[in-house]
């Protein structure tokens, strides 16, 4: 299983209305719960993926194969909800910077207020500095990505809580 | 031998270029549009990157995402598979200077058989028997474009220097059409292809379209292999091609295929 598999498991708990989820593919096994402030006992839903051969998988994070038989299930994983905002979303393909260089400092930080216009990174493509403005004003809710992370088109960069 | 290639291209192409990565143990990297995240090719690379909306513009023939996507993913080449970007002169020579091999024909050869006018000339100066014509772009002069197409003989057809893929022609039966054919032949493919250069051919009423397909390795050595029959098409475009070509006899293949293996030599 990889990371953009559990990713959208999380997404997928996210949205719904369920609180738990668990997926069990050949040795390995996924659960994901949703903290609730009062959480009622509820039997975890349990979904086996049928037939599904080792295929390498599509993402920018490839795939490992499943472990080997005798290899412990993966331990269970506790994602938190995304928290509700307008995602902002990559206008193209390159390489995600935080600042304008190495020695800046990044010009947004978790908790930033920013205005449309303001830039928030860099990406780069092609040897070309891109500034990436906001498109929206509000608050920096969540840092999607990471410094030097390869992102692509309609890849969510960061949740903002627009204002009004 | 590459380790890892980028194939810019979609649908069955891209498979058949996968599938032959996977045989030569080359690791692949898919582009896809937004919409086309869960088609076969996307599932069956070992790594995708979307480059774009659902607009091909935007997306397959957007070289800077293109492009960029080899770069984030660090593949070695780049394989345009048909269609697309795959004859894009420009394209290939971006990909080079950004440091990834183009797995095609180089960009003057793309060029070259891009401009059809371009192309016919080198083909026959390499000694391969064209379909009588104007020899070059159309005269500006309309009586010169009469006499012409007189010496040729109507019927005749005016294609697009700029066209192909069986775009940008137009076939005239008498000399009452030529002249509105011309003018109108010309801004479509000014506008098509950017390019409203013309030449004039003798219309063949009744050919069978043969290809021969040639290989070659880049250090002069050629080889033809063999014939295929495209005459089913539907508004030019092919529907099934046929090999061998029924009722090509021997010494026609031979001589044919000579002529275009030297002809590409």
């Amino acid at each position: 299983m990889d990371i953009q598999f559990i990713r959208r498991l999380a997404e997928l708990l996210e949205k719904s209305s369920i609180d738990e989820i668990e997926v069990v593919e050949g040795e390995s096994k996924v659960r994901i719960t949703r903290h609730l402030a009062q959480s009622f006992p509820q039997p975890p839903v349990t979904y086996a993926l049928q037939g599904m051969a080792p295929v390498p998988q599509a993402g920018l994070f490839p795939v490992q194969a499943a472990p080997a038989a005798g290899a412990a299930p993966m331990p269970a994983v506790d994602v938190p909800a995304q928290p509700e905002g307008y995602m902002i979303k990559s206008p193209m393909v390159g390489t995600f910077y935080r600042a304008s260089s190495p020695e800046a400092s990044p010009f947004v930080e978790e908790g930033s207020v920013v205005r449309a216009g303001q830039t928030l990174c860099i990406i780069e493509a092609m040897k070309l500095l891109n500034e990436i403005e906001a498109d929206v004003s509000g608050k920096i809710l969540k840092i999607l990505v990471a410094n030097g992370q390869p992102v692509e088109y309609g890849e969510p960069l960061f949740i903002v809580a627009t204002e009004a | 031998m590459f380790g890892k290639i980028l194939i810019a291209n979609r649908g069955e192409i891209a498979l058949r270029v996968q599938r032959a990565c996977r045989e030569m143990g080359i690791r692949t990297v898919a582009v896809h549009s937004e919409p086309d995240r869960d088609l076969m090719h996307v599932k069956l690379a070992d790594e995708s990157v979307c480059i774009g909306p659902a607009p091909s513009d935007q997306s397959y023939l957007h070289i800077p995402a293109v492009i960029a996507a080899a770069e984030v993913t660090d593949a070695e080449a780049i394989h345009p598979g048909f269609g697309f970007l795959s004859e894009n002169a420009g394209f290939a020579e971006r990909v080079e200077k950004s440091g990834f091999v183009f797995i095609g024909p180089r960009p003057d050869t793309i060029r070259l058989m891009g401009d059809k006018i371009a192309a016919k000339a080198a083909m026959r100066r390499a000694g391969v028997p064209c379909v009588p014509g104007s020899d070059g772009a159309l005269p500006e002069d309309p009586s010169e474009i009469r006499r012409l197409a007189q010496e040729i003989g109507y019927p005749v057809i005016l294609k697009a220097a700029g066209g192909g893929g069986g775009r940008g022609m137009r076939v005239v039966h008498t000399e009452a059409h030529l002249m509105s054919a011309v003018s109108l032949t010309a801004a479509e493919a000014g506008r098509a292809f950017g390019n409203p250069a013309l030449y004039m051919e003798k219309f063949l009423e009744t050919p069978r379209h043969i290809e021969f397909q040639v290989l070659c390795d880049g250090q002069g050595n050629c080889i033809h292999l063999g014939e295929r029959d495209c005459s089913v098409q539907r508004r030019h475009q092919k529907v099934i091609e046929e090999a061998p070509a029924p009722g090509i006899r021997p010494e026609q293949r031979e001589a044919m295929g000579n002529a275009v293996v030297r002809a590409l030599q």
